[in-house]
């Protein structure tokens, strides 16, 4: 075994890591070689310290939160699939030639507007993320986080992702009215909309700009902070 | 793979996977309370973040309740959850990471030696995760996911490889760079100690 072999292998001494063979050869090279023994001993040490990271359990902080959260979500998720199928007699109605011609027709206008929609709205949120780097400059999403009312957070209660979305919009609070941008809240939406709409009680919800209105009057109740939506959206 | 944080043996938590398969929801949040340390560990030490983790975990208990029809129960239920946990990590640093960069405020790639005093010092996930970002801030995420689940998770090299998907010696040549990159930024406060000025 040469130096390079074995400066490959050195790193690799946890158990079932090297096969028989590759351990023998490469303590045969070390009795021989002072750099890589040199190195050997630094990668021992090493080990030393990934094992007493290693032996730090994370700690996870109320359990029983984190599984009613997860219980929860499950439950939404069983909701809506329960919900969403469609009864199979229903498609004997596109049993026919021409109905099956319209339907087809409807179901290819739908999808093309459905990516025209997507498309827009991501280019909204590119935009937006743009202007807001301009806009904040250094600033941090820490910092961001005091530019709104705590009670916001009991509206987001998980995803942080969600909450920061927020939390960049809130950056525009002015007079006790928040100024939440359009784009923003359909991402956020996105992201967590089972959770939020559990939040508001609100029992089923649909993304894009014909819910926003009533997600506005939604978060304005459980904020008690006037909402409105940006006008230059 | 690691045992502390589950009293469920694997039999058991099959058992409750196929109970959980017939609509039993009492199953199911057995299994879940049962493995969600287990999840959440995994997706602390790959994010070096409490919140981020929680939500990570969550998602991952909704997917598997969504896909329980898909759970072989000749292969270990655990080892399932680090795949869907794994993948979920993955996609959630992407996302921060890109938001950072958005920002301008990002603080994830810090490559600064590390004083070997602050690992025997961590009493707390706060210091833990400090430690955890610092040493593997700068690694690319597969590295990250292979020296995660095998440094800090305990898993076997055989398990890493089913988790991720990878090759045995995939594993091995990404393990292998983890570690000397960790190396690297330890090793300069060690010659300090061997060698003060």
């Amino acid at each position: 075994m040469n130096c390079h072999e074995s400066r490959e292998l050195i790193f690799l001494m946890r158990e079932g890591e090297l096969t028989a063979d590759e351990s023998g050869r490469l303590r045969n090279h070390l009795r021989t070689c002072a750099e890589c023994t040199a190195l050997q001993t630094e990668a021992v040490q090493l080990m030393k310290h990934l094992n007493r990271i290693r032996s730090v359990e994370p700690a996870l902080s109320d359990p029983e939160t984190l599984t009613s959260e997860i219980l929860s979500a499950a439950a939404l998720e069983q909701q809506k699939r329960s919900h969403s199928g469609f009864p199979k007699n229903i498609l004997n109605v596109f049993s026919t030639r021409p109905l099956r011609l319209v339907y087809s027709t409807f179901v290819l206008g739908a999808a093309a507007l459905f990516v025209i929609q997507q498309l827009e709205t991501a280019q909204s949120v590119d935009s937006l993320e743009r202007r807001m780097m301009i806009r904040q400059g250094g600033r941090t999403g820490i910092q961001m986080e005091y530019a709104v009312p705590a009670n916001i957070m009991n509206v987001f209660p998980r995803s942080r992702e969600a909450q920061s979305y927020l939390y960049d919009t809130g950056a525009q609070q002015k007079n006790g009215t928040i100024v939440l941008n359009a784009g923003t809240i359909a991402r956020a939406m996105d992201l967590v909309g089972d959770v939020v709409f559990r939040s508001l009680n609100i029992p089923s919800y649909e993304t894009g700009r014909k819910s926003l209105e009533t997600i506005m009057e939604q978060l304005q109740q459980a904020t008690r902070v006037r909402v409105t939506i940006n006008p230059k959206e | 793979m690691n045992p502390r944080s589950t009293r469920v043996s694997d039999k058991e938590i099959v058992n409750l996977m196929n109970a959980a398969c017939r609509g039993d929801s009492s199953a199911f949040a057995a299994v879940v309370r049962a493995t969600q340390g287990l999840a959440f560990s995994l997706a602390f030490r790959f994010l070096s973040d409490e919140e981020d983790a929680k939500d990570v975990v969550q998602e991952a208990f909704v997917n598997v309740w969504k896909h329980l029809a898909d759970f072989d129960p000749s292969k270990k239920f655990t080892t399932w959850l680090y795949a869907i946990v794994s993948n979920l990590s993955v996609d959630s640093l992407r996302s921060r990471k890109r938001r950072r960069t958005l920002l301008a405020a990002g603080s994830e790639n810090r490559t600064d030696p590390i004083d070997p005093a602050d690992i025997e010092s961590i009493h707390a996930n706060a210091e833990l995760a400090a430690i955890i970002r610092r040493l593997t801030g700068d690694l690319p995420p597969t590295q990250k996911l292979v020296f995660t689940l095998r440094d800090l998770q305990d898993c076997s090299i055989a398990e890493v490889a089913e988790v991720t998907g990878l090759s045995v010696g995939s594993v091995k040549t990404n393990l292998h760079l983890a570690r000397k990159r960790m190396k690297e930024l330890l090793t300069p406060y060690e010659h300090m100690k061997e060698h003060p000025a």
